[in-house]
């Protein structure tokens, strides 16, 4: 049978588990080898998954699997991306134990990051439901190499996806990630932008994916030019981990030409980042404020938006996915952190 | 005001350490020297990363230039990487006696340029990891880098505690009120302690909420007794005394106390004594206790942070030290903070990340800036309070 959950479109007839190595057939049915089974669960800031865009300020019950259908030489999660089932403790949480840990810890919503969803997507489409119906919203971070119904499905299911856009060549894609083909990642960021809150990151090698920059920001323009982007400062890790840590300073001078097309570029995954504040695109004035702590993202520590997400200073609109929470709002009446 | 410099390699930038937020005025004179020296020191000398064993060099080096261009009268150094290596690399036996040689070389050639009389004290053994207590189905927390304990939530019905208590892996539960009564504790301290604290036995560690997805092949040994050495005559019978010995000295003569994580007494050179390292069943477990243990001479239970704690609830938007991880204030009477007191000058240099200032409250401190492993750059602290 074919799997048809991503773009690689495995045969895993006769036991074969396919790239990701994380389904098989059984029967007419293609299963999860490991349904339900994480490596990590934590409560974070939804800034630092990284989601800029999206009920700021929440705590956000971050979870992931194992796994990945792409072979990323830079794989900074590789020990857990790209490992084999013995090599990696996993947890045993059904949706409804995820549900009730992010209510009990006071998480706002539920984000599948760490490693690629695609690779455990019959349980996340099962989270997806049990979320839903404790109104909890669901987001997480994908590569995007995805069939067309997987990409139907998961815009249906999640509140918010950050999509990881690589590179813009496909000689790029072929050599440092391994798929033959990454038309299909272009096509899903539209069909998601057209269905969900959608937000997107770019790892910038030197002298790699660097001269990408200005066509990603076009083709990004060219789809919605509100699309948060998100620009990662590669840490050389996994089979790249020899490699020179990127200039700062020549990536974002690249990226000054791409802020005339769009407005919300942040150029972090390096600490202490001064690029990761929101500025309202009409006065300029800064309308959020963050840190980057090291890593991907950010924490908020300022907001200054009215209740309708638009800039104090002259009432333009800022698209934000959702309201801001306070980070201790979802504790009250909630047994762990309540008290 | 108390200021740090990030160096991510080809950038930095100076921020208010208790703010998070980068500094925008002028810096007073005395500081500004300071932080012009450290920020120097650092871009020259980036931290290698947690896997590489340069790193220990990178730790002599530093401190032997921090010492050259400050003058310290104290110095706190701390080598993170027998711990780190120890416990997520695979290592033939002959590899670990190259490791450790390599670690105690380091250290005579800090002491045989710098001249410092030392405290030497290794935190403690390693063991092979036997098994995982999962608590994943249970109400429970743990913080990296917690190894031993875990904090459990809600436990009331007496099947669970029951059923739990008999898990493999675990040696013991203690409720809260149970350890407050018998230990004490401070006003932060307590509050913050979980419901139940769940010790593992030697040779397990806790698997779920918080902690890391990282496999490890070592933890940290229940080691009761710990290596110390000095020559100097004052005796040091428990981890909290190393403080006091310290704070003693260091206007005598120039101190330097090193910190040896992942070496307990199987692998410690030289000679050496024994001193405690627990209070009660608690033993200290190479993470925030032990650096703070040796920072202020405070038990555990007296400094801010328990094991299990769910640290996230205190991390809002305006969570002061913001770039300390879970810690939400700055150490008061931490070794430097006091000498600072007495016009006595200290230096730090450590590759334990944040423990390393946090510990010694050293007027300079240098230290790697990485989280879970991962390499972010180097870090330099300035304390003037």
């Amino acid at each position: 049978m074919i799997c048809n959950y991503c773009e690689w479109r495995c045969d895993l007839g006769e036991g074969r588990p396919g790239v990701c190595q994380m389904y098989i057939q059984r029967g007419d049915r293609i299963e999860e080898r490991h349904p339900h089974h994480y490596t990590t669960y934590a409560a974070v800031h939804i800034e630092s998954v990284p989601f800029f865009h999206a009920y700021p300020g929440s705590r956000s019950l971050q979870i992931g699997s194992r796994g990945c259908n792409f072979d990323c030489h830079y794989c900074s999660n590789a020990y857990v991306a790209k490992s084999l089932p013995d090599e990696v403790y996993t947890f045993h949480l059904s949706p409804e134990r995820i549900v009730d840990v992010a209510r009990k810890t006071g998480c706002h919503n539920i984000v599948f990051a760490v490693n690629e969803p695609i690779v455990s997507f019959q349980s996340l489409m099962e989270l997806a439901d049990k979320a839903k119906a404790a109104g909890l919203p669901l987001g997480c971070m994908t590569n995007g190499y995805m069939t067309e119904e997987a990409a139907d499905a998961l815009a249906e299911s999640c509140a918010f996806v950050n999509v990881s856009l690589k590179g813009f060549s496909q000689e790029f894609y072929a050599r440092c990630t391994g798929i033959p083909d990454f038309e299909p990642v272009l096509r899903n960021i539209g069909k998601l932008t057209a269905k969900t809150h959608v937000e997107v990151t770019t790892p910038i090698i030197q002298d790699v994916n660097d001269q990408d920059i200005m066509p990603i920001a076009e083709f990004l323009a060219s789809v919605n030019a509100n699309i948060p982007w998100h620009v990662f400062r590669l840490l050389p890790e996994y089979k790249m981990k020899d490699e020179a840590y990127p200039s700062i300073e020549l990536i974002n001078d690249k990226l000054e030409e791409a802020r005339r097309l769009l407005p919300y570029i942040y150029f972090s995954n390096f600490v202490g980042s001064t690029w990761v504040s929101t500025y309202c695109p009409s006065c300029g004035e800064k309308v959020i404020e963050r840190l980057n702590l090291g890593g991907c993202g950010g924490k908020m520590i300022d907001f200054r938006l009215d209740g309708a997400n638009r800039c104090l200073n002259c009432q333009s609109q800022i698209p934000i996915q959702g309201r801001y929470v306070k980070w201790n709002s979802g504790d009250e009446g909630h047994e762990l952190c309540g008290a | 005001m108390n200021y740090a410099v990030l160096d991510v390699r080809e950038w930095d930038i100076t921020i208010d350490l208790e703010r998070g937020t980068p500094i925008t005025g002028e810096i007073p004179g005395p500081e500004k020297r300071r932080l012009q020296l450290a920020r120097r020191l650092i871009k020259d000398h980036p931290y290698p990363g947690d896997f590489a064993l340069e790193s220990m060099e990178w730790v002599t080096d530093g401190a032997l230039r921090l010492w050259k261009a400050y003058d310290p009268t104290f110095m706190f150094i701390s080598y993170a990487q027998p711990q780190i290596l120890g416990g997520v690399v695979d290592m033939t036996t002959a590899d670990w006696r190259r490791l450790i040689d390599r670690q105690f070389q380091n250290v005579d050639r800090f002491l045989a340029e710098s001249g410092f009389t030392p405290i030497i004290i290794g935190l403690g053994d390693l063991v092979p990891i036997e098994g995982y207590v999962d608590l994943s189905s249970w109400d429970s927390y743990v913080r990296k880098p917690d190894r031993l304990y875990a904090g459990l939530y809600g436990l009331e019905d007496e099947d669970d505690f029951s059923r739990l208590t008999n898990t493999p892996g675990v040696e013991r539960l203690i409720s809260k009120e149970d350890f407050i009564a018998n230990f004490g504790a401070g006003k932060d301290f307590a509050r913050r302690l979980p419901d139940y604290l769940v010790i593992a036995k030697e040779g397990h560690t806790f698997k779920t909420m918080g902690g890391s997805p990282r496999m490890g092949l070592k933890t940290v040994a229940r080691n009761w007794r710990i290596p110390v050495y000095t020559p100097l005559d004052d005796a040091i019978q428990s981890i909290v005394d190393v403080n006091e010995v310290v704070l003693r000295n260091a206007g005598k003569e120039r101190i330097a106390l090193i910190v040896l994580d992942g070496i307990g007494i199987e692998d410690f050179q030289g000679p050496h004594e024994l001193c405690a390292n627990n209070f009660h069943w608690y033993t200290y477990s190479q993470g925030d206790d032990s650096y703070l243990a040796l920072g202020t001479g405070k038990h555990f239970q007296f400094n801010d942070y328990p094991p299990g704690w769910l640290s996230f609830v205190e991390d809002p938007e305006d969570k002061r030290c913001p770039h300390d991880g879970y810690i939400t204030r700055l150490v008061p009477d931490s070794i430097g903070s006091v000498l600072r007191k007495q016009g006595i000058s200290s230096g730090a240099v450590g590759s334990r990340s944040t423990f390393t200032h946090l510990a010694s409250g050293a007027d300079i401190c240098v230290e790697c800036c990485c989280c879970d492993l991962y390499n972010y750059g180097t870090k330099a602290v300035i304390y003037t309070t």
